[in-house]
């Protein structure tokens, strides 16, 4: 099984191979935008035109690799915090480990009798009472973001109102949950027992 | 841009606490977090709050009742617009979640912070009792 280092070494040859294509792209750009300018001054408006949906063709190809490098540069540090704490010999744990049947394993919070899916563009991870709708009765588990470089939690009440740590609802800013380095986070007050 | 099946769907229950919450008949729900913009069927431009107490329950009697017309995401921004005019526009959150919309086979959609969508399609293989058995939904959203 792949190591972290493993994983690091083989995301790092990712983002080396993607920012050698933004680079062409940004001169390829580039180039496109001299030659529709030097095709204006001689007045050809065809290849003008023609220049320009190439430069902006290119720009969006641009664009495309900017957020594939933002999302590389995103696993690394993941990967990073991860590693660290293998090294470090704390315990290297995922927001929501396998498992041995490869479903996500019942996180902290969770009842028993509730249902997992996941996103399918892997954002994230919901649990949810059964035959509960909407948001009604749902712990969902985000993946790391700038603010929350560990990913976020988020609980919903019955009533599908996001709550904070006090129980109630509450303004986004405590109603995000902050996933901890570690792994762990804090349950709301009066929040579902696991045991359910 | 990312079509959502809301079109003909009338906002049927409003919450009146925050955030913003309002359902349809046809069991969609959506919620907003974050700063919205309301126009009205008059043109009446209103900037508010989707976590605010006071423009939730002011935003109540606005849309009770008003049926879409369209809905799209394009850049993390919802516009959903109405039969009579009106329009809704709930753009991106750098720092939370701004906006959000379940459905009733399943579907979930959230603008995570920054913009990117969290999608949650209705009959996901994944989706699955936690240490259990599958069960399935029937897949009704176009992304």
């Amino acid at each position: 099984m792949a190591s972290i280092d493993d994983l690091t070494t083989a995301i790092g040859a990712v983002k080396e191979r993607i920012e050698r294509i933004g680079a062409g792209l940004a001169r390829s750009s580039s180039l496109a935008n001299e030659l529709r300018d030097e095709f204006a001054d001689l007045g050809a408006s065809d290849k003008t035109a023609a220049a320009e949906g190439v430069r902006r063709e290119l720009e969006s190809g641009h664009r495309i690799v900017s957020d594939l490098d933002d999302r590389t540069d995103r696993l690394l540090r993941r990967a990073a915090a991860l590693g660290g704490r293998e090294r470090s010999g704390g315990p290297a744990r995922p927001l929501a480990p396998a498992t041995r049947r490869g479903r996500p394993a019942r996180p902290r919070g969770v009842p028993s009798t509730w249902t997992v899916s996941r996103t399918s563009n892997g954002r994230g991870l919901i649990w949810q009472r059964p035959g509960s709708l909407g948001n009604a009765d749902t712990l969902r588990i985000m993946e790391p973001t700038d603010r929350y470089p560990n990913g976020y939690v988020r609980f919903y009440n019955r009533y599908g109102q996001p709550i904070g740590l006090d129980g109630k609802p509450g303004p986004r800013s405590r109603t995000h949950i902050p996933v901890r380095e570690d792994g762990t986070y804090d349950i709301p007050q009066g929040w579902h027992d696991d045991a359910d | 841009m990312t079509q959502i099946e809301l079109d003909g769907q009338t906002i049927a229950r409003v919450v009146d606490q925050p955030p913003l919450i309002f359902e349809t008949g046809g069991g969609w729900t959506v919620t907003v977090e974050s700063a919205l913009t309301f126009s009205d069927a008059n043109g009446a431009v209103r900037h508010l709050e989707g976590d605010d107490p006071e423009a939730v329950a002011a935003m109540g009697p606005l849309l009770h009742g008003l049926t879409l017309r369209a809905s799209a995401v394009e850049d993390g921004s919802l516009r959903l617009t109405f039969t009579s005019g009106a329009e809704l526009i709930a753009p991106p959150d750098p720092d939370y979640e701004s906006w959000g919309l379940t459905g009733p086979a399943g579907q979930r959609l959230v603008c995570m912070p920054g913009g990117e969508l969290a999608i949650w399609d209705a009959g996901s293989t994944s989706r699955r009792r936690a240490e259990g058995d599958a069960f399935s939904g029937e897949p009704r959203s176009r992304q």
